[in-house]
């Protein structure tokens, strides 16, 4: 159960850090 | 339930990588190390995650209009020149054909992930992301096991998820050695407060985690990538401190066998397993002065018939005395050493060099920024954490059969894009973002 919320947790955490990414780009592309 | 949030996620993902291939590489990099199939049970561990991203980032790329410049790098060649002789080796390998191939099949994988690593990442977010898969996978392992390792109070067994490279605790204490620096990179660069919190914590518990393995090597590591940390620090007073916290708690939770474990490092040539690594390196350089070029290729020493037959020659390196060498086959136990065996000296000093060229590199990129922007630019910070983490891959390296892990040459692959960065920047003399 705990493995699985820290699993969740990461995923979540590597979506949010590739949304990121993809903002930055698209700004730098303008 | 975790099958299904994880399809999920994946789809998701799938979207970012679709929409630029840096976040694909970064992805692809992520899936390589994590092995996100070893965490799920149903439906979803059937899909090879891998290759998925593997194809979706190459197709992104050819289809993408705004390619980076790619400059000729003696580093990027040597690797290459690596991997076509592992070719060579492989083609005239002295063990079995289909298993030998097999692994070079393994290794062109990594280097397809290298090549396109390569020739993608260039900016400062999109080195950002690329860090954060290693943190994602290897740092995410380190911090879930050291987890268990305190709430069992040093009772759990630190080591990767079954059937993954990193399931050797041994592995699994290097590979969270060389991610450390990458973590401090990540404190230093990100903005959000939250995060920057979460990644102190997670660096502690992956020191806590490495102690947790039992291993030796990790161990010898982990006081290079400290030490190196510490002398480097402004903050020395402060950084005491942090180190007195993880060593009571460590003093806590480390049962009596660990200090017994760590104390045969100083009696390592009356300890029966490093006597068995010796004889092991032995062996493997027994094969080179038998194939000085092509080496016997992939693992071809630990196949017990042909470990036997160059036992047969081990009073050819009796200046170091072991025990009589067993009658089955060893893995090298030593990154330099199984690449020696595999490949001979002329597969060696390629190892050597693309090692010794990194190094160099990094030092200059390091020189570099540190005259034009000053200790607080990313790119300077980043080249001195990548070169901690290359240290620990040759320290630790040193006692394990690593030399083709795919964590090194994502690492490689960061050295040769920083190069790339650093000419662009002479170039234009505008080191802005």
């Amino acid at each position: 159960m705990f493995e699985g919320i820290l699993f969740l947790g990461c995923l979540v955490l590597f979506i949010y850090l590739s949304n990121k990414a993809l903002k930055t780009d698209l700004e730098k592309d303008e | 339930m975790r099958d299904l949030v994880f399809a999920i996620c994946a789809l998701i993902l799938f979207y970012f990588a679709a929409k630029r291939s840096f976040i694909g590489v970064s992805i692809w990099l992520w899936s390589g190390l994590f092995v996100p199939v070893h965490w799920l049970y149903g439906f979803a561990s059937s899909i090879s995650y891998n290759s998925v991203f593997a194809v979706v980032t190459i197709l992104g790329f050819f289809i993408s209009r705004n390619k980076a410049k790619f400059h000729f790098d003696a580093l990027f060649v040597l690797v290459i020149l690596f991997f076509l002789h592992t070719t060579l080796t492989s083609a005239t390998t002295v063990a079995i054909p289909a298993l030998v191939w097999r692994e070079w099949e393994n290794f062109l994988k990594v280097i397809i992930l290298l090549i396109f690593s390569c020739l993608i990442i260039r900016k400062e977010h999109h080195f950002n992301l690329y860090i954060w898969a290693i943190v994602l996978s290897i740092g995410f392992m380190g911090f879930v096991e050291g987890l268990k390792f305190i709430a069992s109070a040093g009772g759990h067994k630190i080591k990767g998820p079954d059937g993954h490279i990193l399931s050797d605790n041994n592995h699994m204490a290097l590979a969270l050695c060389m991610t450390l620096p990458m973590i401090a990179y990540l404190t230093s660069v990100t903005k959000e407060k939250v995060i920057v919190y979460g990644l102190k914590v997670m660096l502690v518990v992956c020191v806590i985690a490495i102690l947790g393995t039992y291993s030796r090597g990790g161990m010898i590591g982990l006081v290079f990538v400290g030490g190196y940390f510490w002398l480097k620090s402004k903050h020395k007073i402060r950084l005491l401190f942090v180190l007195m916290i993880i060593s009571s708690i460590a003093y806590t939770y480390l049962p009596e066998r660990w200090y017994n474990r760590m104390d045969t490092i100083e009696t390592a040539s009356e300890d029966g397993s490093f006597m068995t690594r010796v004889n092991s390196w032995k062996i493997h350089t027994l094969m080179a002065l038998d194939r000085p070029i092509t080496g016997g290729g992939f693992k071809s020493c630990q196949y017990g018939y042909i470990w036997r037959s160059l036992a047969v020659n081990i009073d050819k390196l009796d200046f170091i005395s072991t025990p009589p060498v067993s009658e089955r086959g060893w893995a090298a136990h030593s990154i330099y050493f199984q690449v020696l065996g595999d490949h001979g000296f002329a597969g060696f000093f390629l190892f050597i060099s693309i090692i010794a060229l990194s190094f160099i590199k990094l030092t200059s990129i390091e020189k570099y920024y540190r005259k034009q922007t000053g200790v607080d630019d990313w790119r300077y910070r980043l080249s001195k954490m990548v070169k901690v983490s290359l240290l620990a891959y040759c320290v630790s390296g040193a006692a394990l059969s690593l030399a083709y892990l795919e964590l090194y040459y994502a690492i490689l692959a960061v050295v040769i894009c920083l190069a790339q960065r650093c000419k662009e920047d002479k170039k234009t003399q505008v080191v802005a973002v």
